[in-house]
């Protein structure tokens, strides 16, 4: 399994790097790129992660109204919105996509969301492009 | 082979703890990558043995740029630069790999190296591509600090600049500084302490005070701003590095017709014996907010001075601070009922009044009420310092700072700082602390001795440009404008490097440093284990 997390630099980046100091595990299938901020997310990021055979992704950012840069996670929903309708309409799946709120100092909520992406995974079977070399 | 020059700086506490797993297998699993010239284990590359290490491992590599495997670039990025100026490398000419908080701390053992393997790959497929941005450091041309308000608040800022050394201009509009009535003083040292203050800046010999002054407009760039002030004796020019702007805010309790409310002792003669009050903020939507001090008080005095008068405080939620909890104490003993709301409670009738809001612990409530009033903070001329600074007003038309917790006092634009208020705040002590953070910001942009400009910034490709307007609306910080060309143009003295332009952009005319297009395709195509 492959799971392709885009991370804003800020409210993110903060519960991920909490989440390690403090040992919580998650699942080593789990991939990050880290984002200056979830506004840099562009729907082709995304396409392209289940391309080259995501199978699944999840954009973590600041929680609403508190975004470090303004309304950058209001236009990460936008997009996220948008790319899980081309998902849906190609087949893929629009679950296999979600953006998750995080505050830097909610790192309980890592393992459980990249639980959920995961558990996810397992009920929409592997993504079809995966196999594709 | 590839003709890049990279270097693998692997700290050997990237793993955590030393022998929390091998790293040999990493660094020769990283030097055996396309364009890698050297992999290095550097024994604690944040002690200075480790600085120097690293330095002279850079040096004799001949890299061009480099990879430190190590903890969270939250952490250690400012010495990462240090070291890549040290061994004669752009500043920002490197990239995190951060296998300590995002493998080994939170991988199974076995899992750990594995993945960090997949991180290193990460980080060089980024660093392959990076390109020099547009990155100065520089001076700041001025040393002064304007401070715009008329009263507590910007005394406040005005002490804490001036103790600094800075030069401060305060620009007050009216013909002197308002009385300290608004706020909320706990007891008399606090309201000495704030005369004193006023007395205190205005004796200071750093401080200037201009009455009756208004600011015009306001250009220029961090550290070196021009602002045009209206006096009465015509229009001038103020130079100053940096502007904190402290306006008064204005928190009152007010009948749902607009009047002041009354005199809590007058209550029970004007026949009012059931009471509810709501917080202020917008009337539309769920933005129902807080319970504020200013309503606390008034409960207690009411409560206290009429027995068996029925008061309510709704609000999403009560923040009684410091020497608050002792006023909620205070009112709780004598009666006084707070109810958690989570959306805007109805009010019919005309006096008296119904009352209908959902409290989740008693479910529907409907309460019958003399007298309904409203506790509201406004910040009266945020609209004007809004068009003047170019700052965007956030929901409740309060001037916007970007993140109270992480970038107190910050503006979208970078050297204009705001004392912000937030329900609740009129409280002496609270208002020093946003006064201060403010100062703190301003002071620290002058006295760093440079500033950088640069960096991780957008820049738009002319010839792509369609000229849609599309990052011109969106920047948060108005770095993105139609230039002379007729194409958009972003300016790097502004751009905070968001990104948000780019993935916009419908003609892909703009491309960010340290995190390009192709820098993050790269990145994902490492992730999930494609080649280059």
């Amino acid at each position: 399994m492959r799971v392709v997390g885009f991370i804003c630099g800020h409210g993110a980046e903060g519960a991920f790097d909490q989440a390690g100091e403090r040992r919580i595990q998650y699942s080593p299938d789990v991939m990050l790129i880290m984002m200056p901020c979830a506004g840099r997310v562009d729907v082709l990021h995304i396409l392209r992660a289940f391309r080259e055979g995501a199978d699944a992704a999840f954009v973590g950012c600041c929680l609403e109204g508190n975004c470090h840069h303004v309304y950058g996670n209001i236009e990460a929903r936008k997009r996220v919105e948008q790319a899980q309708g081309i998902l849906e309409s190609v087949g893929l799946g629009a679950r296999r996509l979600e953006i998750f709120h995080l505050a830097s100092n909610q790192a309980w909520k890592v393992p459980q969301l990249t639980e959920e992406m995961l558990s996810r995974v397992q009920e929409l079977g592997p993504n079809p492009l995966g196999a594709r070399a | 082979m590839s003709e890049d020059r990279i270097a693998v700086l692997i700290c050997s506490w990237g793993a955590g703890e030393p022998g929390a797993f091998d790293l040999e297998p990493l660094r020769s699993f990283a030097a055996s990558m396309d364009g890698v010239l050297t992999a290095q284990l550097i024994e604690r590359m944040c002690s200075e043995k480790g600085q120097k290490d690293a330095v002279k491992g850079l040096r004799e590599s001949g890299a061009d740029r480099f990879v430190v495997a190590a903890c969270s670039p939250k952490t250690k990025s400012w010495l990462h630069r240090s070291i890549a100026t040290a061994a004669g490398l752009h500043p920002l000419a490197f990239e995190v790999a951060n296998i300590r908080e995002g493998a080994a701390y939170v991988h199974a053992r076995d899992l750990g190296p594995r993945k960090s393997e997949v991180i290193i790959r990460m980080a060089v497929e980024k660093v392959r591509l990076w390109s020099e941005p547009p990155f100065e450091e520089e001076m700041p041309a001025c040393r002064s600090v304007a401070v715009v308000g008329e009263g507590l608040t910007a005394a406040l800022a005005a002490r804490d600049l001036a103790a600094q050394g800075l030069e401060t201009d305060i620009i007050v509009p009216g013909p002197g500084f308002a009385s300290p009535s608004s706020y909320i003083f706990i007891n008399r040292a606090q309201r000495e302490s704030a005369l004193k203050v006023m007395r205190e800046v205005a004796l200071h010999p750093l401080v200037r005070t201009h009455l009756h002054t208004k600011v015009r407009s306001c250009e220029g760039r961090p550290g070196d701003f021009e602002l045009i002030l209206e006096a009465e004796e015509g229009p001038r020019a103020l130079e100053c590095g940096a502007v904190v702007l402290a306006p008064e805010p204005c928190n009152e309790l007010r009948g749902l017709d607009g009047s002041l409310a009354p005199e809590a002792e007058d209550l029970i003669s004007l026949g009012m014996r059931r009471i509810v009050i709501l917080p202020g903020g917008p009337s539309s939507g769920t933005g129902c907010s807080c319970m504020t001090p200013r309503g606390l008080l008034y409960a207690l005095e009411a409560a206290s001075m009429t027995p068996g008068i029925e008061i309510r405080l709704l609000g999403r939620e009560l923040r009684a601070l410091g020497s608050m909890e002792e006023v909620q104490h205070g009112a709780q003993r004598r009666g006084v009922r707070f109810h958690r709301i989570e959306a805007e409670p109805s009010v019919r009738g005309q006096g008296p009044y119904t009352v209908e809001f959902h409290d989740p612990l008693v479910g529907a409530c409907s309460v019958p009420a003399d007298l309904v009033l409203v506790d509201s903070v406004t910040v009266p001329r945020a609209g004007e310092l809004a068009s003047v600074f170019r700052l965007p007003l956030d929901e409740k038309g309060e001037l916007m700072s970007i993140e109270s917790r992480l970038r107190p006092g910050e503006t979208v634009r970078r050297g204009i700082y705001v004392c912000r208020y937030r329900v609740g705040n009129m409280i002496y002590e609270d208002v020093a602390l946003e006064a201060g953070a403010a100062a703190s910001r301003a002071s620290e942009l002058l006295l760093r001795g440079a500033m950088e400009i640069g960096g991780t910034v957008a820049e738009v490709e002319a010839e792509k440009c369609s000229v849609c307007l599309g990052c011109v609306r969106l920047c948060p910080y108005s770095a993105a404008r139609i230039g002379e060309a007729g194409k958009a143009v972003i300016d790097v003295e502004l751009c905070q490097g968001c990104g948000s332009c780019v993935s916009l952009c419908p003609s892909k005319a703009i491309d960010i440093y340290q995190y390009g297009e192709a820098q993050i395709i790269a990145q994902e195509r490492a992730a999930l284990g494609r080649s280059r």
